[in-house]
């Protein structure tokens, strides 16, 4: 997923690169837009990491491996916002980018995908029977009363294979529920958000006194990015359900679809 | 360039928010371009307020300040004081910068990668410093507090770069709160501080700890009332136990907040810089905090810092603290 | 004793044993030492002049310059056995090598000594190969550290920026601090940030040991409960509560604490 040269993080190059900074992601971001969210904030995020990292036990590791081996200490939490950040910005723009036809990659012909059958059938498992469009409003729903400021709206997979909605503050993780950062402790909280934040603190407590490791087999199948490096170009200050509706309509549904679980050996 | 029409919520630009020194269409000298200016200021005005007035009726009538004190403590009202925050942030923020005579930000080339190699700027000469400017007060206060102007500002500078996310860096006068005066009636004149901080919000967080004070421990108690009516009803264990239990659990929780509130003190707010992308990225690029950071501090106008800055106290007991 | 040259001809035995077939496969060192030829040049020759600083090690002296007549009035046109021993001994001894680089090191090492306690990478990865720029501190793929300090002082130097070292020094330590300050910021700010987004950590070591103390004080809390009822049950004598004379009542409670020390 990252290419390595010497202990530094480097941005990854993309199939058509050429032709996304030329016009951008057709109907979500323009060519300017693109730029700022990728070639300049993924090598932002790499160059400090790179820093953050270079000469110490971290240097030759994947970013997803840092953020899990740092989520747990706080006083690595520097590098794990780096590290997570890099990783969700690539599983963002690897979802966004329109899917090109292999034979001519230079027209940049855009394939129309479609979520799969199987997708859709899980969505309908998990959300009592609604479809996708309904799904879609509850994630700019969420996204817009959930992140005040900077965040990630995730469509995550758990351990069930049940999907749901997550949103996660700053940069949070979908992989690890402790890193989840999905609460705003700057304004004030819910009885049931304070019950849920101290019943995960007493999962945590006792994990470390049985020497044993909480574990989290959540996957993100869809990731949208809220930092304002991504839409404040191209959508303005208030906009940013525009912008993630765009987002959600115009999914690469090749890489979505692969994303999901499916049983192959049954 | 995406061109979007159609569905466009028109939002005026209150009038009741508005800073005399920030024209619509005008540039502030030397630290936001017009564009900048109108993303880092101008949509967002009207962004917040237009949420602001859609989650409550009362924003017209009442001042920011009111609102957030009032529905602190609520969690269902937190959209209101999320939006009444962030809009007193932005305010209070952008009311102390007046610009600064460097060139304009559009003019300069585009901050590449390499800036973030670039040491941070240490020297020893200071430029707009609160004594050039007759703000001997001030300069006098800062230096009892952080040692050094230079000391001030690296700190007040790192605190700043250091966020990630959303959040206002704040220089405050903390204030022991004397259990016989009123805070909130108190006027000007009559309050004195003890010593100045440097503090970080983020997102919607204000300065001001009174409001928020004490709402873990109401919430921690709640919880555990709650767990116990539930424990009682499943009938299992012996309740003298649990309430022991719970006892000592919320004497070290207390504890454990009294160490983050200390005594009963409260924070006034003198100066508030913007760390949002929101602030920096139309102008100054993903690389360039750290300059926006630096004309932000040349932009400082410190004659409106030191009129909110209150009489020091002569008690000087807390000082070392 | 002859001088042994077998050794530095090994590589023409090997290629003779390849060619004749007495050895069927070629060594793995075999390309390498083509290449780099063993050096045949047996004789030691003399060094006068340190290569790493240039300082001189020994001088032959040179008679023919001294023009001047010494006391007999006579010129001397020949060096004596004392003129050409000159620090023999040194000139063949591989000089010791003394670099500025190493002072500074030392110096910043004294005065910084925590600095060592930063663990760091030992595994290099190729030296020579790193093509850092040095007008600036901070290095993409470098860890900020007390060497960064010296190459930055060495920059300084040699860009005359800074005539003298001390103040070339004292300028690259500056900017150290700063970035070291910006750095501990920013660890501070992050994990406040997170702390206020809802992350949870496991128990930090203080709350660990809390906990443990805790434990401790529940066990001891209910055998002083117990300890103490038996106490009370002792010293409650009836025969004493009865007693109103004061003095007898300290004295009885004096033997019971006694009593008890005993029992303890």
């Amino acid at each position: 997923m990252f290419v390595f040269k010497r202990s530094i993080y480097t941005v990854p190059r993309l199939t058509n690169s050429k032709a996304l900074l030329q016009n951008g992601v057709p109907k979500v971001l323009s060519s300017a837009g693109f730029k700022i969210v990728w070639s300049d904030y993924q090598r932002y995020l790499c160059d400090k990491l790179t820093l953050a990292t270079a000469g110490k036990s971290f240097e030759s590791y994947h970013p997803f491996h840092i953020l899990l081996k740092t989520s747990g200490n706080p006083l690595q939490s520097n590098i794990f916002n780096l590290a997570s950040s890099v990783h969700n910005n690539h599983l963002f723009v690897e979802n966004i980018l329109p899917s090109v036809t292999e034979t001519d990659a230079d027209s940049s012909t855009v394939a129309k995908t479609e979520p799969s059958r199987l997708f859709l059938s899980r969505i309908r498992d998990s959300f009592n029977g609604s479809d996708w469009d309904v799904v879609k409003e509850e994630m700019i729903h969420q996204a817009e009363n959930e992140i005040l400021g900077q965040g990630w709206l995730f469509l995550v997979e758990n351990s069930e294979k049940k999907l749901f909605i997550l949103t996660c503050q700053n940069n949070g993780t979908p992989y690890y529920f402790p890193r989840n950062q999905s609460f705003d402790l700057n304004s004030a909280i819910s009885i049931d958000e304070f019950g849920t934040l101290k019943q995960m603190k007493e999962i945590m407590g006792n994990s470390t006194k049985l020497n044993g490791k909480v574990e989290d087999w959540t996957m993100p199948l869809i990731c949208v990015n809220l930092w304002d490096h991504a839409y404040l170009h191209d959508y303005g200050v208030g906009d940013r359900s525009k912008y993630v509706k765009n987002v959600l309509d115009n999914l690469n549904w090749s890489v979505v679809n692969n994303r999901l679980f499916s049983d192959i050996s049954k | 360039m995406l061109r979007f029409t159609g569905g466009h919520t028109i939002r005026r630009y209150s009038t009741r928010h508005a800073l005399e020194h920030l024209k619509e269409g005008a540039p502030l000298q030397g630290l936001f371009s017009v564009n900048g200016l109108q993303k880092a200021w101008f949509d967002r005005v009207k962004y917040l307020d237009t949420m602001l007035n859609n989650s409550t009726n009362e924003a017209q009538q009442k001042p920011l300040e009111t609102l957030i004190h009032e529905n602190s403590k609520s969690a269902s009202k937190k959209h209101i004081v999320n939006y009444a925050s962030s809009l007193y942030n932005l305010r209070f923020g952008m009311s102390s910068l007046q610009g600064c005579v460097e060139t304009s930000p559009e003019e300069c080339p585009r901050l590449g990668p390499e800036a973030l190699l670039q040491t941070p700027d240490f020297n020893r000469t200071l430029t707009n410093e609160p004594s050039t400017t007759g703000n001997e007060r001030l300069q006098k206060a800062l230096d009892s507090s952080f040692g050094s102007l230079m000391e001030f500002r690296t700190l007040l500078m790192n605190s700043n770069l250091a966020i990630s996310g959303d959040g206002f860096t704040w220089l405050v006068a903390r204030r022991q709160l004397d259990k016989r005066t009123n805070h909130n009636s108190t006027s000007n004149r009559d309050i004195e501080y003890d010593k100045l901080f440097i503090l970080n919000t983020y997102n919607a967080g204000t300065p001001f700890n009174f409001s928020t004070s004490g709402i873990m421990n109401e919430l921690n108690n709640q919880y555990n009332n709650l767990e116990k009516q539930r424990v009682k009803e499943a009938g299992k264990l012996d309740d003298s136990e649990m309430t022991a239990k719970h006892a000592k659990t919320k004497f070290i929780y207390e504890t454990q907040q009294k160490g983050f509130s200390g005594k009963e003190v409260s924070y006034i707010p003198l100066l508030a810089i913007d760390a949002s992308p929101k602030a920096w990225l139309t102008d100054y690029g993903v690389f360039g905090k750290q300059e926006y950071l630096k004309r932000v501090w040349n932009s400082i106008e410190w004659k409106i810092v030191e009129s909110r800055l209150p009489q020091r106290t002569k008690i000087q007991a807390f000082s070392t603290l | 004793m002859k001088i042994q040259t077998n050794a530095v001809n090994v590589l023409q035995r090997t290629s003779a044993y390849l060619k004749s077939g007495l050895l069927k496969e070629t060594p793995a060192w075999y390309n390498v030492v083509a290449s780099i030829l063993p050096s045949t040049k047996f004789t030691r020759e003399p060094r006068f002049k340190n290569p790493s600083n240039g300082s001189i090690l020994g001088k032959l002296v040179d008679v023919s310059e001294r023009q001047h007549v010494n006391k007999n009035g006579l010129y001397k046109t020949r060096p004596n056995t004392n003129d050409k021993r000159v620090g023999v001994k040194k000139l063949y001894k591989p000089p010791k090598l003394t670099f500025v680089e190493d002072r500074l090191r030392a110096l910043f090492y004294q005065q910084h000594p925590w600095e060592l306690s930063r663990p760091k990478i030992l595994v290099e990865n190729e030296i020579g190969d790193e093509n850092y720029d040095w007008s600036h501190m901070l290095q993409l793929g470098k860890l900020l550290d007390g060497e960064s300090v010296i190459q930055r002082t060495m920059y300084l130097l040699k860009t005359k920026q800074y005539k003298s070292t001390v103040e070339a020094y004292d300028h690259a330590r500056y900017e150290f601090y700063a970035l070291r300050m910006q750095e501990d910021m920013q660890q501070q700010v992050a994990l406040e940030e997170a702390e206020m987004f809802g992350s949870i950590f496991g128990t930090s070591a203080i709350e660990h040991g809390i906990q443990k103390e805790q434990e401790v004080l529940d066990v001891w809390e209910r055998k002083v409960i117990e300890e103490t009822e038996l106490m009370a049950a002792r010293s409650s004598n009836p025969a004493g509560s009865w007693k109103d004379d004061t003095a007898s009542e300290t004295a009885q409670d004096g033997e019971s604490i006694t009593a008890e020390n005993l029992h303890f």
